[in-house]
């Protein structure tokens, strides 16, 4: 194997002409590349000069660059509202000075176990701009569905609505500084008092990520008052597999009970 | 690999591997202030700061720091001209082995740059990634909180 390079640029046509090369591996952060066996690669392009970290906003959208730190969203963002889910959520993921490192992009493009930002996105119906060969805009949901999308591509952004929403996002930790063994996170609008566009979104599952879309179709059109535990947590059905720390069935169990606690917590917070 | 690094306000020039960290070239080089932990990003021991943001030097490939600015604690001050904060953990009596110290006196430092009178739950959020094992925090907290008072009078 020739010598393993660094490659740099500030240009994305050359950033995509380089990632062709499937053993060219784009750097972001670089924490999650700090897990994985770099032995088979050419080389790790360095993205810190393309410009990507930004946050702005478009008509009726936020627009993230992939190179944007979980730091800057939760500090620097005077583009998302303060209580937005995503932000809730970020601002509590992992420690500060990992804040400072993990970027959203190389989040994204590895969805880590512990992730704090797949369940958000996907409550606020994100999209991810791609370019290179799958060059184009895909539903986060999509792309979740389809990773070969990244193929000799790059994410450049994501997008997505902040709009006044319900949300809650749960961390199932022992403390504040644990990565989680699983999140729910949760988010609708109301129409009056009734449920509107329910979201509920459990990540850290055996298949990584799940929305719960039976109970999504139960909550749909009813008032908080009408909503059963027993019918919530008879429609949360997620499996785990085994972790280090503790048992699948008893994280299986916890997941029910709080869901339903993050749907009357999201009922409370308006946010 | 070759390059120059901005190390405490100096270019210094280092050799490094492919994949190496920050943390190694670092100690390599003779920056042993930087202290080796858990090399997982939990502790804080190797935190530096990189463009005045705390970040773990473990986690960082010293290929992507060329051309940025890097701070470890002895850019701040040093043994014989101690800064403020580092007085302050000395005082509040938050140095038992002194381990962790260098990465604490640089995440406050970072915190009040940004912070300069920050709450309780301010102060344990920044110094969130930083672990010690000797002292129990309390001491520590107060330490930053005296620092803030300090900073603020001079």
């Amino acid at each position: 194997m020739s010598e393993q390079k660094w490659y740099y640029t500030n240009s994305l046509d050359e950033a995509c002409e380089l990632l062709r090369d499937h053993t060219v591996l784009p750097h972001g952060g670089g924490t999650q590349l700090n897990n994985i066996d770099l032995s088979h690669i050419h080389g790790l392009l360095c993205l810190k000069d393309l410009n990507l970290n930004y946050i702005k906003q478009t008509s009726q959208e936020v627009e993230i660059g992939s190179m944007t730190t979980y730091a800057d969203i939760v500090q620097k963002s005077t583009k998302i509202s303060t209580d937005n889910i995503l932000i809730s959520a970020l601002k509590n993921a992992a420690n500060t000075p990992l804040r400072n490192r993990i970027t959203i992009g190389g989040s994204l493009g590895f969805i880590p176990q512990w992730s704090d930002l797949i369940g958000p996105l996907l409550a606020l119906e994100a999209k991810i701009l791609l370019i290179g060969k799958n060059a184009g805009e895909y539903s986060l949901s999509q792309f979740w569905r389809h990773r070969d999308l990244l193929k000799s591509s790059l994410i450049t952004a994501v997008r997505f609505r902040d709009f006044p929403h319900h949300a809650y996002h749960y961390r199932d930790v022992k403390t504040n500084n644990d990565m989680p063994l699983f999140t729910v996170s949760t988010l609708f609008d109301m129409d009056g008092e009734r449920i509107k566009k329910p979201h509920v979104i459990i990540a850290g599952t055996r298949d990584r990520v799940s929305e719960i879309t039976e109970l999504e179709n139960y909550l749909a059109g009813k008032k908080i008052s009408e909503l059963q535990e027993s019918e919530v947590i008879r429609r949360v059905k997620v499996t785990f597999v085994g972790k280090r720390v503790t048992d699948p069935d008893y994280l299986a169990s916890k997941t029910k009970i709080e869901t339903w606690r993050s749907i009357i917590k999201a009922a409370e917070n308006r946010l | 690999m070759k390059a120059v690094l901005k190390i405490n306000g100096t270019e210094v020039p280092v050799k490094f591997d492919f994949d190496e960290h920050l943390l190694q070239t670092l100690r390599n080089h003779g920056f042993t202030e930087v202290k080796n932990g858990c090399e997982e990003g939990e502790c804080g021991a190797c935190l530096v700061l990189l463009n005045g943001k705390p970040v773990n030097s473990c986690q960082v490939f010293t290929a992507t720091a060329i051309g940025d600015e890097i701070t470890t604690v002895k850019g701040i001050g040093t043994l014989h001209q101690p800064h403020i904060i580092q007085e302050c953990f000395v005082e509040a009596g938050a140095v038992q082995c002194g381990f962790c110290t260098p990465g604490m006196v640089l995440a406050t430092y970072a915190l009040l740059q940004d912070n300069p009178d920050p709450s309780d739950d301010e102060i344990k959020r920044a110094l969130s990634g930083n672990l010690c094992r000797c002292t129990g925090y309390v001491k520590i907290i107060d330490a930053v909180k005296r620092s803030a008072r300090k900073m603020k009078i001079t």
